[in-house]
């Protein structure tokens, strides 16, 4: 008996190859489809994040890379203080050359990336 | 050799992550967001309050600058060890026992589609089945609309796996152990709704998430056919096809206060099925109803989280029994599930774990020695995550999640000693799994 079958796999026959082949294409021309960057999309509420509206340390909102002056946040919910906090605070990077970076990434994944390096 | 080896991969994973930088998760959605691992999980894959509600979002929410493809993908690399070996080989293909593989090859895909329209779909190469097929997916509608005084954060969710679409990591779908052996010995019996129908249906749903606080979930699971299934690379063996449309509902409540975050719930199941496929003797039904729990302190750097679940089987087997395929026209099957974390600063997360599942004598359903579908065991487990505040400078997403795991099986289908009636006691199953899970 061949392995296939002991092990339950199904064969392979050229159609279900093609089926397999135009659905992950399928899949592809839809998922890859560069994302929009809207702002439609529903944010965390604040109590999810503990949000707070003072500082907590040095984690204030006007310090963090999701804070949208003079009131928002990309991705929580309802009108944020530029003084306040919360449990996901990210710190803004300082930008630098982003030479030093892989030509793997985008440009501005290149310039997340340069920035992240030199957060800690 | 095999000591060696492990020892390896793990010297390789921590060489490479020689200084520290931004921390991520399942690299597609941090990419998408911007924000680190810690944002959306505990320890990788517990979600945390926020993780949940990007989830329950249709995970579309932004926040990043990444404009390439949303791919990410995961590799599995581990170590099996049981106390005494299996015989006849771990799985076809490997050895009694001391197996390394990597076991579980995943590439995934979704993220946000439009404002509203989001996915999570995952395909999986198994090294242990030699099998590639779909894994685990779930797509996503979801907005959210004021009504009067209250915020409604509502959805529709399309997915392959009923319990796949919850947010908590209490149902079986994302419970403890998140990763585990594929090599492992596995009890034979689990209720309907812990697994059987993975991948092998498809359910639509509506949800609604109430001021924040109250979620609750209606949907109808369909059977896929045989060459659906096998199309998408399902193995088909055993399956016994859900009639009509069967329901399952699910309710919690998720109180929030300061570092503290609570969850009551009860969800369930119902279905009638075609006992492996064959309607000669009509159908069988059951009825799965649970309750769970989860508590989480999110402190910094102390996280704690308390799980637990139960679940109830009714399990109508008149057609089975019938067929021959169950010695009982009812059986009933109760499992139990629980587990306690501590995870310090985002990178050591150490867990304890309770697992049981017992009801009814049915040697004929189960496939027991005994007769008895009863197991108990239970899981330790000790991980590291050496790039929860950064992966190393050549790919920023890199994540890992390095553990030690040993299952501890106080009964194995019915019995203590001599389970299988050729002398092997339940503790020769006890597993040592040293693992690396690669996440990028």
């Amino acid at each position: 008996m061949p392995e296939e079958s002991r092990s339950g796999l199904a064969p392979l026959s050229r159609r279900s190859l093609l089926q397999r082949v135009a659905g992950v294409a399928g899949a592809a021309t839809i998922l890859c489809a560069p994302p929009s960057l809207a702002t439609g999309a529903p944010k965390i509420s604040q109590k999810a994040v503990a949000y707070q509206d003072h500082p907590d340390g040095n984690k204030r909102c006007d310090k963090c890379i999701q804070f949208q002056p003079p009131n928002a946040c990309k991705i929580v919910d309802g009108t944020i203080s530029p003084q306040g906090s919360c449990r996901i605070f990210a710190p803004i990077r300082q930008a630098v050359s982003p030479s030093s970076a892989t030509p793997r990434l985008s440009n501005s994944a290149c310039s997340r990336m340069v920035r992240d390096l030199h957060d800690v | 050799m095999p000591v060696l080896v492990g020892a390896a991969t793990l010297a390789a994973v921590l060489l490479i992550g020689l200084s520290p930088r931004r921390a991520v998760s399942l690299p597609l959605y941090a990419r998408q967001t911007g924000q680190p691992c810690a944002t959306c999980h505990t320890a990788f894959w517990e979600l945390t309050p926020f993780g949940r509600r990007f989830k329950l979002g249709g995970y579309t929410l932004g926040g990043g600058d990444w404009s390439g493809p949303p791919f990410a993908v995961t590799l599995q690399p581990g170590f099996t060890h049981t106390e005494v070996g299996q015989p006849g080989g771990a799985a076809p293909h490997f050895g009694q026992n001391n197996n390394i593989t990597v076991q579980a090859t995943s590439l995934y895909t979704g993220g946000r589609i439009t404002d509203n329209l989001g996915a999570f779909i995952q395909g999986t190469y198994d090294n242990v089945s030699r099998r590639f097929g779909w894994d685990q997916a779930d797509i996503r509608y979801a907005d959210k609309v004021n009504v009067g005084d209250h915020n409604l954060l509502w959805g529709v969710t399309l997915n392959n796996n009923p319990t796949v679409q919850d947010v908590w990591n209490t149902l079986p779908a994302w419970r403890f152990p998140y990763i585990f052996s594929g090599l492992m010995p596995q009890p034979a019996a689990s209720p309907f709704i812990a697994g059987p129908f993975a991948q092998r249906v498809l359910g639509l749903g509506a949800y609604g998430f109430l001021d924040d606080l109250l979620y609750f979930e209606l949907s109808g699971y369909r059977p896929l056919s045989t060459n659906t299934q096998l199309v998408l690379g399902v193995d088909t063996t055993g399956f016994s096809p859900i009639v009509g449309i069967a329901p399952y509902w699910r309710v919690a409540i998720e109180p929030n206060f300061g570092n503290n975050s609570l969850e009551f719930g009860t969800f369930g199941l119902k279905s009638s099925v075609v006992p492996m496929g064959m309607s000669s003797a009509g159908n069988d039904s059951f009825t799965d109803i649970g309750v769970d729990a989860q508590y989480q302190y999110l402190g910094d750097p102390h996280t704690v989280t308390l799980r637990a679940a139960w679940i109830r089987e009714n399990h109508r087997t008149g057609a089975s029994q019938a067929l021959g395929l169950a010695d009982n026209s009812h059986d009933i099957l109760r499992s139990l599930n629980a587990s306690l974390s501590y995870i310090y600063d985002k990178t050591w997360s150490f867990t304890a774990g309770r697992l049981s599942v017992g009801g009814t004598a049915d040697a004929a359903l189960y496939g027991t020695f005994t007769g008895s579908p009863n197991s108990a065991g239970w899981i330790t487990e000790i991980a590291y995550l050496p790039f929860s505040y950064g992966g190393p400078s050549f790919w920023p997403w890199l994540n890992a999640r390095i553990g030690v795991q040993y299952t501890f099986f106080n009964k194995f289908n019915g019995a203590t000693t001599n389970f299988n009636g050729v002398g092997r006691n339940a503790h020769n199953n006890n597993t040592l799994f040293v693992y690396t899970w690669i996440a990028f």
